[in-house]
C-alpha cells in the first residue's frame, strides 16, 4: 500500500456492500496482498469457521448443513466488514488488511459487532419512550422485531440475518437508506430513529399531535395510521415555517404558509431552495446539537427535491397539514 | 493465484489428504487389537466416500472427519472381519445420511438446540448394529435407526414448539422493549441447571442405556430367541415415543463420550507425529 500511495496510485471507491470481499478482491488483483498474506487470511478464515461450527453445535458435531456453514462464513465476513468499515477510508482499510494479523482483525471485528449490537439496542430503548406521545401504528410495529432482535439475533452464527428484524414499514426521514448491510445497517437504522426521536421531542407533543390529527383528516385516516415518518412530517412543517419567517418552534402553520413558500421560490432553482434550507437550519437555535443539525443537513437534498417538485406543480398546500 | 474469501463447500486436496492420514493413524490400534489394517488406497477411498456422502446430504465439515471414530466405535462389535474397508464405507454413508436427515428436521423447525451429537448418532447406530436382530447388518441397522430417530426427533421438536406456544402470552410494551433482559432474569440459576441436569442424567441412564442383550430368555440368536418384551429396536422406539426428550443424551453421557474420543484422537495424533 505504501508503495502504491508513494507511486500516487489511488484506490477507487470500494463498494460498501460486502466490503471485505470487495476490498480483498481489489487488493489481490492489484498485487497489494502477497501469496503468503492471502494464505494466512484464508487459513485464519478457515480456523475461525471451524471454531464457530464447533461453538454452533456446542461441540456435538463436526458437520453442519451447507446453509448453516454459509451463514457462519458470512458472519465471519461480517466481522471483517465491521472492523474494516470502521476505518472509514479504503486506503487505511487496505493497509490494515495488509499489515495486521488476520486473527487480530477478526477479533476486533467481533468486538465491534458486539459494540454495535449493544449500541443499537440502547438507541431504540431511548427512542421508544421519547416518541411515545406521537407514535404511529407503524412505529409501534417495530417493537416486535426489536424484541426478536434482542433475544434471537446472534452475530456469531447468522450475522447477515440482522436486517430480517426490521421490515422498513416505518421509513426514515427523507427515506434515508444505507449502503451497508447486516448489523451495521440495523445499528444505523436504530441510531437514526434515536436522532429522529430527539428531533421530535424538541417540539411540544400537543403541537405534534394537532399536526398529525390535521394531516390525518386531510387523508381520511386516523393519526396512528399515518404511514409516513413523523420526524419528516414535523421537519416539513418546521422548515416551511422557518423559510416563511414563522417563530422557530412552530409546526402549526397558518393556512397561507404553503402559498407563501411557493411564491418565494417560484421561478428559482432547487439549489436555491436547498441553500435556503441549509441556512435556516444553521441559523435556528431550537436544535443546537451538532448531531441533529448534521442529520437534518444530510436529509436536505431529498427534502429540497420533494418541496421543489411540489412548488413547481403548485401542490405544496396539499402536502402540509 | 485464484483467491476468494467466499465460502467453498468442497474439501480441498489438502483437507482430503489430512483426513486420509487421520484414517491411516487408526491402523496401529486396529492391527494390534483386531488384526485389521487399511491400505493407503482404502484410506483414500474412505476419505472420498465421506466427502461424497456429505455432498449428497448437503453437509459441510471443516474439522476432523468422522471415519476414524466410526472405526474405533464399531470395531469391538467384531463384524469387520471381511470387507473391512467396504463396511466402514457403508457405515460412513449411513452416518451422514442419518446426520443429514436429522439436521434437516432440526433446521425446518428452527431448533439448533435439538441437534443430536455425532457421538449420540454413533451410539444409537452401534447399539442397533450389535443387537441380535441386526447382528452387523448395516442396511437393516441404518433403516431402523433412520425410522426410529427421525420420528423421535420430529416428536421432540413438535413437543418443544407446543411447550413454547403454551407459555407464550400477550407481551406488554415493556416486556417487548426489554425482552432480552427479562429472558436473562427468568433463566435457571446455575444450581437449578445442575439439579435439572442431574435428574435428566439419571432418567437417561436408566431408560436409554439398558442392555440390548438383556431382553431375551435363553439364547438371543434371533431365529430361536425368546423375547421378554420386544426387540431392542422396538424397546428403543417405545421409550422415545413415551418421552421424546430422551432422544438427546444427558450432558454427563456426552462428556463421557467426548473424553473417550478425545483420548482416541490424542493417541492417533501421537502416532502421526
Amino acid at each position: 500500500m505504501d508503495e502504491m500511495i508513494l507511486r500516487g496510485v489511488e484506490i477507487p471507491a470500494i463498494e460498501k456492500r460486502d466490503y471485505a470481499v470487495n476490498l480483498v478482491q481489489y487488493c489481490t488483483a492489484n498485487g497489494l496482498l502477497s501469496e503468503a498474506q492471502q494464505t494466512a487470511l484464508r487459513a485464519a478464515f478457515e480456523n475461525a469457521a471451524a471454531e464457530r461450527i464447533e461453538a454452533y453445535t456446542k461441540g456435538r458435531s463436526a458437520s453442519v448443513t451447507r446453509q448453516q456453514a454459509e451463514a457462519i462464513y458470512a458472519s465471519i465476513l461480517a466481522q471483517l466488514d465491521a472492523v474494516l468499515l470502521r476505518f472509514g477510508d479504503d486506503a487505511r482499510a487496505a493497509e490494515a488488511l495488509r499489515t495486521q494479523p488476520p486473527e487480530k482483525l477478526l477479533n476486533a471485528g467481533l468486538q465491534q459487532m458486539l459494540t454495535l449490537y449493544e449500541e443499537a439496542k440502547a438507541a431504540f430503548r431511548r427512542a421508544y419512550p421519547l416518541t411515545a406521545p406521537v407514535q404511529t401504528a407503524f412505529f409501534r410495529g417495530l417493537l416486535e422485531g426489536f424484541a426478536a432482535f434482542t433475544t434471537q439475533y446472534d452475530a456469531r452464527f447468522n450475522a447477515a440475518d440482522a436486517a430480517a428484524y426490521i421490515d422498513h414499514s416505518y421509513p426514515l426521514l427523507g427515506d434515508r437508506r444505507h449502503e451497508i448491510t447486516g448489523l451495521p445497517a440495523v445499528h444505523a437504522y436504530y441510531r437514526a430513529l434515536e436522532t429522529e426521536a430527539e428531533i421530535i421531542s424538541a417540539f411540544p407533543a400537543a403541537d405534534v399531535q394537532t399536526m398529525m390529527r390535521r394531516y390525518a383528516e386531510k387523508f381520511l385516516t386516523a393519526p396512528q395510521n399515518i404511514a409516513e415518518n413523523i420526524a419528516e412530517l414535523i421537519v416539513r412543517h418546521w422548515l416551511t415555517g422557518l423559510l416563511t419567517a414563522a417563530p422557530e418552534n412552530t409546526i402549526l402553520l397558518p393556512a397561507d404558509a404553503a402559498d407563501a413558500l411557493t411564491a418565494q421560490f417560484a421561478g428559482r432553482s432547487q439549489d436555491d431552495l436547498e441553500k435556503a434550507m441549509r441556512d435556516a437550519i444553521a441559523a435556528q437555535t431550537l436544535l443546537p446539537q451538532a448531531a441533529l443539525r448534521a442529520y437534518l443537513c444530510d436529509a436536505v437534498p431529498t427534502l429540497a427535491g420533494m418541496f421543489f417538485s411540489r412548488i413547481e406543480k403548485h401542490s405544496l398546500r396539499g402536502w402540509l397539514a | 493465484m485464484d483467491f476468494s474469501l467466499l465460502f467453498q463447500a468442497e474439501p480441498t486436496a489438502l483437507q482430503l489428504a489430512a483426513r486420509k492420514n487421520e484414517i491411516l493413524a487408526v491402523n496401529e490400534t486396529s492391527y494390534a487389537e483386531y488384526g485389521l489394517r487399511l491400505t493407503e488406497d482404502e484410506a483414500e477411498m474412505l476419505a472420498e466416500t465421506a466427502a461424497q456422502a456429505m455432498r449428497t446430504e448437503g453437509l459441510v465439515s471443516l474439522g476432523r472427519g468422522i471415519t476414524p471414530h466410526i472405526i474405533r466405535w464399531f470395531m469391538p462389535a467384531g463384524y469387520f472381519g471381511c470387507n473391512y474397508a467396504a463396511q466402514v464405507a457403508e457405515l460412513t454413508e449411513a452416518f451422514y445420511r442419518l446426520r443429514g436427515r436429522l439436521q434437516a428436521i432440526c433446521e425446518m423447525h428452527e431448533e439448533p438446540d435439538c441437534l443430536l451429537s455425532d457421538h449420540a448418532i454413533l451410539d444409537y447406530m452401534y447399539r442397533l448394529y450389535i443387537s441380535p436382530t441386526c447382528a452387523g447388518d448395516i442396511d437393516l441397522m441404518a433403516g431402523q435407526a433412520e425410522q426410529i430417530l427421525s420420528s423421535a426427533m420430529t416428536r421432540l421438536l413438535v413437543q418443544r414448539q407446543a411447550e413454547r406456544r403454551g407459555s407464550a402470552h400477550h407481551r406488554t410494551e415493556r416486556e417487548l422493549l426489554f425482552a432480552d433482559l427479562l429472558a436473562d432474569e427468568q433463566a435457571l440459576s446455575a444450581v437449578e441447571m445442575q439439579e435439572a441436569e442431574d435428574a435428566f442424567d439419571y432418567e437417561y441412564g436408566s431408560m436409554m442405556h439398558t442392555d440390548c442383550f438383556g431382553n431375551y430368555e435363553g439364547d438371543y440368536d434371533d431365529e430361536i430367541a425368546s423375547y421378554t418384551r420386544g426387540t431392542y429396536a422396538e424397546e428403543l422406539e417405545e421409550a422415545l415415543r413415551q418421552n421424546p426428550a430422551l432422544l438427546l443424551p444427558s450432558p454427563a453421557q456426552e462428556a463421557a463420550w467426548a473424553a473417550m474420543t478425545e483420548a482416541w484422537d490424542e493417541e492417533d495424533a501421537k502416532r502421526r507425529a
